[in-house]
C-alpha cells in the first residue's frame, strides 16, 4: 500500500506530478488537498476534512459574535438597535450555505 | 554450496524470469563479477537478487497515463512489487534493447536453442518471445555457465499473457 499527498480541482485529481485517473473520491467532491491511498489496483483519494470543519467553527463563532452583540441591547431592556444586525445574520448564512456546497 | 546437478555444469548462477523480470540468484557474490566481466553489463543487488539496472531502478507504483519508465506511460494504476507494476503494465525488460520496453515489441521474437537434457542458450532468453512450437513464454528457470556463458533452461514458463 502507498499513500500520495494529492489534489482535487475541477474534478480533476492529480498526484505524483500528474493526473490520476479512475480514482474514487471519499467524500463530497468539492476542491481539496487530501491523499490517495493505492493498494494493487485499488485506490481512493481522501480529501483533507478539516479546512470544512475549521470554517464551519469560524462562522459559527462569528455568528455568536454576532447574535450577542444585537440582541445585547434588548436584554438590557431596550430593542436591537444595531441596523445591519439583520443583513450580517443572512451574510453569514449565506456563507454557511456556500460551505455546505463547496464541502470537500 | 553447488548442487550435484551445478557441479555438473561448473558454475551456476540461477536466473529466474517471471513476466520479464530478470532475477540472478548467484551462489557467491563473485559470480555475478565473473558474469558481468563477460558481458560488459553491471548487475545490481535488490532484495535478495541481483537484477539489470533498470529493473532494479523500476518503480513499485504506477498511475495510468503518467510515465512509469522513461517516457513510457503506464496503463493501469497499481502499487505493489516492482515485478507486480511490470507485468500489469504489460512491460519487460527487452534483452536486446537493454532496457525496459512494452511486450509488443518482443512479440516478433523466436528463441534459438538447441534441444538436450536442458535447452541451451548462447544468450540470455527474451521474455514474451516464441518458443520452438510457437508458444510465448511469459519467463523461465535457468542457471548460467559463468564459465561457457551460456544459459540452460530447466523450464519455461507459461501464463495467461
Amino acid at each position: 500500500m502507498k499513500i500520495f499527498e494529492a489534489k482535487r480541482t475541477a474534478g480533476v485529481i492529480t498526484a505524483d506530478g500528474g493526473a490520476v485517473i479512475d480514482c474514487p473520491v471519499l467524500g463530497e467532491g468539492g476542491d481539496s488537498e487530501g491523499v490517495i491511498v493505492i493498494a494493487e489496483n485499488e485506490l481512493v483519494y481522501i480529501p483533507k476534512r478539516s479546512p470544512d470543519l475549521s470554517t464551519t467553527l469560524q462562522l459559527l463563532s462569528t455568528t455568536l459574535s454576532t447574535i450577542a452583540s444585537g440582541i445585547f441591547q434588548a436584554n438590557m431592556g431596550g430593542d436591537i438597535t444595531s441596523p445591519t444586525f439583520a443583513q450580517e445574520l443572512a451574510d453569514i448564512k449565506k456563507q454557511v450555505d456556500e460551505l455546505r456546497g463547496k464541502l470537500k | 554450496m553447488l548442487t550435484p546437478k551445478l557441479q555438473m555444469y561448473g558454475l551456476g548462477m540461477k536466473l529466474i524470469c517471471e513476466n520479464g523480470f530478470y532475477k540472478f540468484f548467484p551462489s557467491f557474490v563473485g559470480e555475478v563479477k565473473l558474469w558481468e566481466n563477460k558481458n560488459g553489463i553491471k548487475l545490481y543487488k535488490m532484495r535478495d537478487f541481483w537484477t539489470f539496472q533498470s529493473l532494479a531502478e523500476f518503480p513499485n507504483y504506477s498511475f495510468a497515463g503518467q510515465f512509469v519508465f522513461g517516457i513510457i506511460p503506464a496503463l493501469v494504476n497499481y502499487a505493489g512489487s516492482p515485478e507486480e507494476v511490470l507485468a500489469k503494465n504489460q512491460l519487460t525488460y527487452n534483452v536486446k534493447l537493454g532496457t525496459i520496453t512494452p511486450r509488443a515489441l518482443v512479440f516478433l521474437q523466436r528463441l534459438q536453442y538447441a534441444n538436450g537434457a536442458y535447452l541451451t542458450f548462447p544468450n540470455i532468453p527474451q521474455a514474451f518471445a516464441l518458443d520452438q512450437d510457437l508458444q510465448r513464454v511469459s519467463g523461465f528457470e535457468a542457471f548460467v555457465d559463468v564459465r561457457l556463458n551460456t544459459y540452460k533452461i530447466e523450464r519455461f514458463i507459461y501464463e495467461n499473457i
